[in-house]
């Protein structure tokens, strides 16, 4: 019963017309940075912060969040409508939702997005409130051990993003951990392929990459036809998923919002995991894993409903201990510190209006997005019959403002149109750039987990397995490449057979 | 030809300085800070900022340059024209970076010229699950049975440097497990992965008040006003561990005595308000305001200090 008096303060401090009007006012930027490729909720935060200075304590976490989640949310909707992540974490739905539209199941794709990420951002939040200290607890279980043994697991996984041959998507994958090499070892301070240049120090930026890969690279492949994209918008069947795309699309809603939460929690994983490991887990359970890739609305449903969860979860470490699970995260906790809010384990005891009333504002949030989105649906979609000349010019724009406002460098722009000219020869390859992405995003993190590991077992290869946690994720992972493996060779006989 | 202009543009600035110094700023002063918007270096240049240009009658407008740890920015500052117009703002791990790191893209020493120290912050030493060390005796008697790991933020960072100075300073040996950041290294000491972490005392203190965390010694001289109760390193028995974190105001090289003597004196005034020791004691901080000879003096000290314990543990990134 503590639980629902905490949440009716909660409500009752979150419900007034300011706070209201902030929630609102964030979801709308959010969802708009969203849709813009580039432009991602970290530089909108750390943009605005300096103005919500002179805004209640509450109004401004609540605008800020507002504008996290809701980017969560629009990530989905340029990567759907023309093959561009609009978010990180929206990178693998560009593979069914893209697909999706290209078969005039736009709409379809768009509020399947939209509704799942609603039920899964409602699940992420009831999560957040009621079990945010026992899940602290679980998370300090995870030491650098467990970290190597989840993450590994998560780039056999990266396999199952491709859906073309395996030998291409390992190589994809190896290229990605490659890149993840550029910059300063963390374990030893040594710089590697930096070239002598400073602006490489720190690595490439996931943004850059992405919008190089995706954006630049689908935008230089595009100029080589003309306006084929007529062909597909002229069939756009229905706007709204039939009864058979919710049979098939609810259990992947549950499973992702289960996967998405879990990752969530964990302050060294982050959105883009949790979309990865949906997918992979979606592809590995569906009856039909030769769909994916082709416009399966699993594909869809699966990932939007993990990355919603994991936004809402990523506040559990940082509102119950005050430390930051990611960027954006330490952004929401410097802003709290500017209103003389101390971030720690006291929060919840000594600002408890502030705790309750944020998570309120969480489920107001996701309502007003998912009321904000599915009209939308319909416009979106509009938006596939405004002509490549238009269209693509701008998006370049807004893709550059996006990459700059990482880290105000020029630099990294230039890197951008290098890898988009890379993008254009992998899509002339038919090679896959998701598994390069995740091989980008797992590998410095399983090389530095392990090497920390090391560390501390003092060069004792057993501590992998004499770690509960670690041996079982282990041993999931060599039943995934055992599962890889078998279809791959059964395959090989099937390929006559998909060649029609 | 060299020579005759280099004396007639120094004679010439001598002359015009003491009216430039009167005058200035005559436009707006950048102050560039070397990392993304939001962090504990942001949040006081642009405290700093906003009472400098109340002050002023000009706008002191916060450009963040982050990149390459602080380099990036610093590499620009000490580029720009040393005119007082674009200032650097600089913590402890301005005169770390040289000891490990040969290839920086700036002079630390010749690329600038100090203007003003703003505050200092002690670090604590903080233990979590795996050491179940009260006080710093018991940490000893552990630390001399088992290889304890400390948690640091990254290669040459303050928490290093700090572990570094203790462990040599108390004679035990540690070995260091590097994380990307702060929250990383913390999280993994409160569950007991890592051993202990010499954190700063903002980060650590609501987890130390939450229980999550032990703080057995502070680094500085005297107690801090925050956490009373956790006692000095030379109160506790251990001699000569005297490291904080700090921030101070640089300008590059060559810029006017007298326009740098200004905007010390002006910052002097800004840490000498109840606000700003009220802004600082939120960060569990302290205004240490000084002349900019006597910051000066403190950078050369800190910059032979750590590149002596940097050789001593071979803290070194290639």
């Amino acid at each position: 019963m503590e639980l629902f008096d905490n949440l009716m303060l909660g409500f009752a401090s979150a419900l007034t017309i300011q706070n209201l009007l902030y929630a609102f006012g964030g979801c709308v930027l959010g969802t708009l940075i969203g849709v813009l490729p580039g432009l991602g909720p970290l530089a909108t935060i750390s943009m605005l912060l300096p103005f919500t200075f002179g805004l209640e304590p509450l109004s401004a976490l609540i605008m800020l969040s507002g504008i996290y989640y809701g980017a969560a949310y629009g990530g989905s909707t340029t990567a759907i409508l023309v093959n561009l992540p609009g978010e990180t974490s929206s990178v693998v739905t560009v593979l069914d939702g893209y697909q999706m539209a290209r078969q005039g199941r736009a709409g379809v794709a768009l509020s399947t997005a939209a509704l799942g990420s609603f039920f899964a951002g409602c699940v992420g939040t009831l999560i957040l409130a009621a079990f945010a200290k026992p899940l602290t607890e679980f998370a300090f279980e995870f030491g650098p051990a467990e970290y190597f043994s989840l993450m590994t697991m998560g780039l056999v996984g990266a396999v199952s993003l491709a859906s073309g041959p395996l030998l291409k998507a390992i190589g994809m994958i190896v290229l990605g951990l490659l890149l993840g090499l550029v910059g300063t070892d963390v374990a030893s301070g040594v710089m590697r392929f930096t070239f002598g240049l400073p602006q490489l120090w720190e690595g490439i930026d996931f943004i850059v990459i992405a919008v190089g890969i995706f954006a630049f690279g689908e935008i230089i492949a595009s100029l080589e036809h003309k306006e084929i994209r007529e062909a597909y918008t002229g069939k756009i069947t229905n706007l709204w998923p039939t009864l058979a795309d919710f049979k098939r699309m609810m259990p992947a809603v549950l499973r992702g919002s289960a996967i998405g939460s879990a990752v969530g929690i964990l302050p060294g994983a982050g959105l883009s995991l949790a979309s990865f490991f949906a997918y992979s887990l979606e592809k590995k359970v569906s009856r039909t894993p030769e769909k994916f890739g082709r416009g399966a609305i699993e594909g869809v449903a699966g990932p939007e409903a993990a990355n919603n969860a994991a936004a809402q979860t990523a506040f559990v470490p940082t509102l119950t201990l005050g430390i930051p699970g990611s960027a954006t995260m330490a952004l929401m906790l410097g802003a709290m510190i500017v209103h003389n809010i101390q971030p720690g384990p006291q929060v919840m005891t000594s600002n408890p209006s502030l705790f309750w009333g944020l998570i309120a504002s969480m489920w107001i949030g996701n309502l007003m997005l998912v009321i904000l989105n599915l009209p939308l649906v319909g416009i979106w979609v509009k938006l596939l019959t405004v002509p490549f000349k238009v269209l693509y010019p701008a998006i370049l724009l807004f893709c550059c403002v996006g990459v700059y406002s990482v880290q105000n460098s020029v630099f990294d722009l230039f890197l951008a149109v290098g890898f988009g000219f890379f993008g254009y020869a992998l899509r002339k390859l038919e090679c896959e750039p998701a598994p390069l992405m995740l091989g980008f995003v797992l590998g410095p993190m399983i090389e530095e987990n392990f090497r920390r590991a090391m560390v501390l077992s003092k060069g004792d290869f057993a501590i992998f397995i004499h770690r509960p946690i670690s041996a079982v994720l282990l041993a999931v992972t060599a039943i995934l490449i055992i599962a890889v493996a078998l279809p791959a060779i059964r395959n090989k006989r099937e390929e006559a057979f998909q060649e029609d | 030809m060299k020579f005759v202009r280099y004396a007639l543009t120094a004679a010439a600035m001598a002359f015009a300085t003491t009216a430039v110094a009167q005058q200035f700023p005559a436009k707006p002063v950048t102050l560039v800070v070397p990392f993304a918007a939001g962090g504990s270096n942001d949040i006081l240049a642009r405290h700093l900022g906003d009472n400098l240009s109340k002050m002023w009658g000009q706008p002191v407008v916060v450009s963040n340059m982050p990149g390459a740890g602080a380099a990036i920015g610093s590499a620009h500052v000490s580029k720009a024209p040393a005119d007082g117009y674009t200032l650097l703002i600089a913590s402890v791990t301005f005169t770390m970076n040289p000891a490990v790191q040969k290839n920086l893209p700036f002079d630390p020493v010749k690329g600038f010229k100090p203007v003003a120290m703003i505050g200092k912050v002690p670090l604590v030493l903080v233990v979590g699950k795996s050491v179940p060390a009260k006080n710093i005796q018991e940490f000893l008697q552990t630390a001399k049975t088992k290889e304890l790991a400390y948690a640091t933020s990254g290669v040459g960072t303050v928490n290093q440097f700090g572990a570094e100075l203790f462990a040599q300073s108390a004679g035990i040996k540690m070995i260091p497990v590097h994380y990307k950041g702060g929250s990383e290294a913390m999280t993994d000491v409160i569950g007991g992965h890592a051993d202990l972490f010499m954190s700063s005392m903002t980060q650590a203190l609501p987890l130390i008040r939450g229980g999550q965390l032990r703080g057995l010694v502070v680094t500085s001289d005297q107690r801090a006003s925050v956490a009373p109760e956790i006692p000095t390193a030379d109160e506790a028995g251990v001699k000569g561990v005297d490291v904080e974190q700090w921030w101070g105001i640089l300008a590059p090289a060559g810029t006017p005595d007298e326009i740098v003597n200004k905007i010390n004196g002006d910052i002097n005034k800004v840490l000498g308000t109840e606000a700003t020791k009220e802004f600082l004691a939120r960060d569990a901080a302290r205004p240490t305001p000084m002349s900019a000879q006597a910051f000066g003096k403190l950078i050369q000290d800190e910059l032979q200090k750590w590149r002596t314990i940097a050789e001593k543990a071979d803290i070194q990134a290639q």
